[in-house]
């Protein structure tokens, strides 16, 4: 034992410096203090901290929690704050030892643990018990086989274009810049067009059969053809036309799709991937999925159009919808669907639609006004799975595959 | 607003955060979006009427510009009073130009000017990389050369220029340096807020649009209670004068209207609309002639006065058309098929997974030992590490199971997708082909069962065994690797993954594979 003054004293240390050797010491367990004075603890002065101490012991194989003594426990408390550091876990284990002769039984007495095929047919002539379980005990995780939620949102939505009298259209996805722009009256100077909004594939250029509808569709962007338009008044080259792009919209499958059954009556609908040329990150993905209807008619309206989409959006289960005029290139008029959110308590932006341009569907040869829409998956996935993240939908995480709600 | 076409971002009391449309460069100042809330509320109706009148100035085009930026048209206008805002709203609409009229200023761009500091004429000419002049924000003497590699706009539109060898350059009688179009203006001719006239220049290669951008401009220096003067440009043996807001003719019937937006309107209302969106209209029996401002550069067709005819009624109050006739609908023969497909892995105890159809080198060849030889890769990817389509589905499992390593296991996973390759004969010179992969990554995964699952789904869908034959896929083992045919037709492939590519992917369970054709190339 010795008095606080005489050890400061020999440390030569301010008071400060004092109290604190004083105080690390002591929860080192070095010293203890006693009756004002201050006393050593143990002969031999082992100057690794006690954390250090207690994670060389673990480290030599695992120890049990019991084995601990208080200091180490308190140790242990301090090292299970810090991350990564050390883990507790807790097993349960049970002694299982064979006597020569049953003498008790579990609750309920003996009987039969497993029922096979023998004690099956035994039954039929001795009466056979079986032992009670354990049936408060923790089950084995299954994971059923499921389809990925992106896919099981896309066959709601199928069922919808459906049961709404709608043929789906399949088709590429890569297509000749032709059908993704040039037959839907986008100019070929168009941002759109350009390497930093669309992906070309490297060294493939595509064929377009149809001479008298390239030249039509050249007549129309130049000086509008015979469709009343003036036309983009510019010069039209085809090679441009024949550039195989990754399509940037579903829309291609819906203009091949017209300029094949120009004379029918039709209601069409397309799901499928659509590529842009987008850095990925929490809202933008390069690519996605597009939904899209199409309805050619004969005097279908813009009239039509709201009646076609309120009835869809309510199938997709929005009930509100509205309709925002807007401008898109290949439609006029132009209108942006809203549907309103329960959850987010506010209307959001849910796609674009319009009735095609004469520009569009005369030089395709179709006499019908056509009315499209259509938006993006991804964005109604999002609310549904209540994700704030584009990446995560595409993430394939088995946590979330194997742990999103089945029935919404 | 929203009755213009103009969408509200957001409403702070006195200002109006907006956003309008592409098409309508002319909402590009608050003159302009001001010229349309005025014929909205009936304040100013038909088309705004002012009168060039004739300047001296000329602007002389020289041979030599022809083959670097041919064309330049230009209008003077005086009796400014400009503050600080319209400076702004001037440059705001410039950029707007620049950027949608004039395609990030390939097709033209503008040059504003302080006519006091320009003696005329002006000569629209070609100088070497070496000429001299000092441009806007600089204190020195630069060459062509220097601006265009050194300075913020030179670095920015130098690739307009690339491979010329003359520039274009404007420049007055005395020599005095306006612009190095489309790149940056000299500093002698700077605007200020004591500018009172201005004279401004439209060069490029598109003469339509460069006139509509004048126009454009013309229509804001009228707003802004300025006067326009027209400028003579000779090029060679022609000249014009410019700015040209001659109005174009167009008609339009109640059918017309009808057609497009199914409502019943007399032609009364039609003209009222009409007015009220600032163009002039006279009714001639059922037609109307509507006369079409030169700055409304969105107007090509009659269906794009039939949508503003619809902000007159008021989309508000168009009323859905629900009257539709019956159809029947129905599900492609491709989704019957891969839906048969999926039902069956899920019921297999297969989680489907989806990836991109882009894929990371790495991802899709180095990692499955494979070269990208005969890879198909997209142009100028932004995001480098997704930049091959993928020729199969295999590699974007084993990336999957290898970012799952810490999920229980067994994992079963499969995934249906298009797969790409190169196809000389196909219309766009890439084939395409819808696949299905799957994969079992458990304690053991011997080849049986992943053979036992191809044989199921073989037999579900086509109703016969499939053949079998010994393959070598650099990524599955030796002598556990099979190619799987069906009538004498090669169609899939299966096995147990070799043990590097696992360690690769940084799975650490066995996993056996297998990836089948579902429907050839469409």
């Amino acid at each position: 034992m010795i008095s606080f003054q005489k050890l400061k004293e020999i440390s030569k240390m301010s008071d400060s410096e004092f109290n604190a050797a004083l105080g690390r010491a002591k929860i080192q367990g070095i010293i203890s203090i006693e009756d004002g004075g201050i006393v050593r603890k143990g002969e031999r002065f082992d100057d690794r901290l006690p954390e250090e101490r207690l994670l060389e012991t673990v480290g030599r194989g695992e120890r049990e929690y019991e084995s601990l003594n208080e200091d180490e426990r308190k140790v242990l408390e301090r090292l299970l704050k810090r991350p990564g550091m050390i883990e507790l876990t807790e097993t349960r284990s049970t002694l299982v030892k064979l006597t020569r002769q049953p003498t008790v039984s579990f609750e309920g007495g003996l009987g039969e643990t497993v029922v096979t095929p023998q004690l099956i047919k035994e039954d039929a002539v001795r009466n056979i018990t079986f032992s009670k379980i354990d049936i408060f005990a923790p089950s084995k995780a299954v994971y059923p086989g499921r389809e990925h939620p992106i896919n099981r949102l896309i066959n709601e939505i199928r069922i919808v274009w459906v049961s709404m009298g709608f043929e789906e259209i399949y088709g590429a996805i890569v297509q000749p810049s032709f059908w993704v722009f040039d037959a839907l009256f986008t100019p070929q100077d168009h941002p759109a067009r350009e390497m930093q909004d669309s992906l070309y594939v490297l060294g493939s250029t595509s064929k377009v059969s149809d001479i008298k509808l390239l030249q039509r569709v050249r007549a129309t962007h130049e000086n509008g053809w015979k469709t009343g338009s003036i036309g983009w008044r510019y010069k039209w080259s085809k090679a441009e036309s024949i550039r195989s792009v990754l399509r940037t919209h579903t829309t291609a499958l819906s203009s091949r799709y017209l300029a094949q059954n120009p004379d029918k009556e039709s209601r069409i609908f397309s799901i499928g991937r659509v590529f842009r040329n987008e850095n990925l990150d929490a809202t933008h993905l390069f690519e996605f999925t597009q939904i899209e209807g199409v309805v050619s008619e004969k005097g279908a309206t813009a009239r039509r159009l709201l009646g076609y989409m309120s009835q869809f959006y309510k199938g997709l289960g929005f009930d509100d919808v509205r309709f925002v005029p807007t401008y898109f290139p290949y439609t006029e008029p132009s209108f942006e669907p809203q549907v309103y959110s329960k959850e987010l308590h506010q209307w959001i932006e849910l796609g674009g639609s319009g009735v095609f341009r004469p520009e569009v569907v005369i030089p395709l040869g179709v006499k019908n006004n056509v009315l499209a829409w259509g938006f993006g998956l991804e964005r109604m996935a999002l609310l549904r799975y209540k994700l704030s993240d584009i990446r995560d939908l595409y993430s394939n995480s088995l946590k979330w595959l194997r742990g999103v709600r089945e029935y919404p | 607003m929203v009755s213009l076409g103009i969408h509200v971002e957001s409403d702070l009391g006195d200002i109006l955060r907006l956003e309008y449309d592409p098409n309508r460069p002319d909402y590009s100042t608050d003159y302009g979006i001001a010229r349309a809330v005025k014929g909205k509320l009936g304040l100013e109706l038909g088309l705004p009427k002012h009168k060039i009148t004739h300047s001296e100035w000329e602007v002389l085009v020289d041979s030599r510009v022809k083959s670097v930026r041919p064309f330049i048209v230009a209008m003077i206008a005086r009796g400014l009073n400009l503050d600080e805002e319209d400076i702004r709203q001037l440059i705001g609409m410039q950029e707007d130009l620049h950027e949608g009229l004039g395609r990030k200023r390939r097709k033209l761009a503008i040059g504003l000017h302080d006519t006091r500091l320009i003696k005329p004429y002006i000569r629209y000419s070609a100088v070497d990389s070496n000429f001299k002049f000092i441009p806007l924000n600089s204190q020195r003497k630069m060459t062509v050369l220097e601006i265009l590699r050194d300075t913020e706009q030179g670095k920015k539109y130098s690739a307009l220029l690339e491979g010329k060898s003359a520039f274009p350059i404007l420049v007055d009688k005395n020599g005095v340096v306006l612009s190095l179009p489309p790149i940056i203006n000299g500093s002698a001719t700077m605007v200020t807020t004591t500018t009172r006239e201005l004279f401004i220049d439209v060069t490029g290669h598109d003469l339509e649009a460069m006139k509509s951008a004048l126009a454009i401009i013309s229509e804001v220096i009228w707003d802004m209670g300025a006067s326009v003067e027209s400028v003579k440009v000779v090029d060679g043996k022609t000249s014009q004068r410019t700015p040209d807001t001659t109005p174009r003719k167009a008609t339009l019937s109640k059918d017309d209207v009808f057609a497009v937006l199914g409502i019943d309107l007399p032609v009364e209302d039609i003209k009222r609309s009409l007015l009220k969106t600032r163009f002039d209209v006279s009714i001639k029996g059922n037609r109307l002639i509507v006369t079409v401002p030169r700055y409304r550069v969105d107007i090509l067709h009659k269906v794009d006065l039939v949508e503003e005819v619809g902000y007159g009624f008021g989309y508000e109050n168009l009323t859905p058309d629900t009257a539709f006739p019956y159809s029947k609908g129905r599900i492609s023969s491709e989704t019957v098929l891969t839906e048969s497909f999926r039902r069956l892995a899920v019921g297999l105890g297969f989680q489907e997974v989806m990836t991109f159809s882009l894929k990371s080198l790495d991802t899709q060849y180095i990692n499955v030992g494979k070269t990208a030889f005969d890879g198909l890769r997209v142009e100028s990817s932004k995001t480098k590490t997704y930049e091959y389509l993928r020729d199969s589905l295999t590699p974007g499992i084993l990336e999957v199971l290898g970012d799952n390593v810490h999920e229980p296991y067994p994992q079963k996973l499969f995934e249906i997708g298009v797969c790409f390759r190169k196809d000389p004969e196909s219309e766009t010179g890439v084939g395409e082909e819808t696949r299905i992969a799957g994969a079992i990554a458990a304690d053991v995964a011997p080849f049986s069962d992943i053979k036992s699952v191809v044989d199921s789904l073989i037999e579900k869908i086509y109703g016969c065994v499939p053949s079998y034959s010994r393959i070598t896929l650099p990524y599955l083992l030796d002598g556990r690797a099979a190619a799987v045919s069906l009538n004498r037709k090669q169609i899939g492939n299966l096995g147990e993954v070799k043990p590097s590519v696992l360690r690769t992917f940084k799975i650490k369970m066995p996993v056996s594979v297998f990836e089948l054709s579902i429907r050839e190339s469409i």
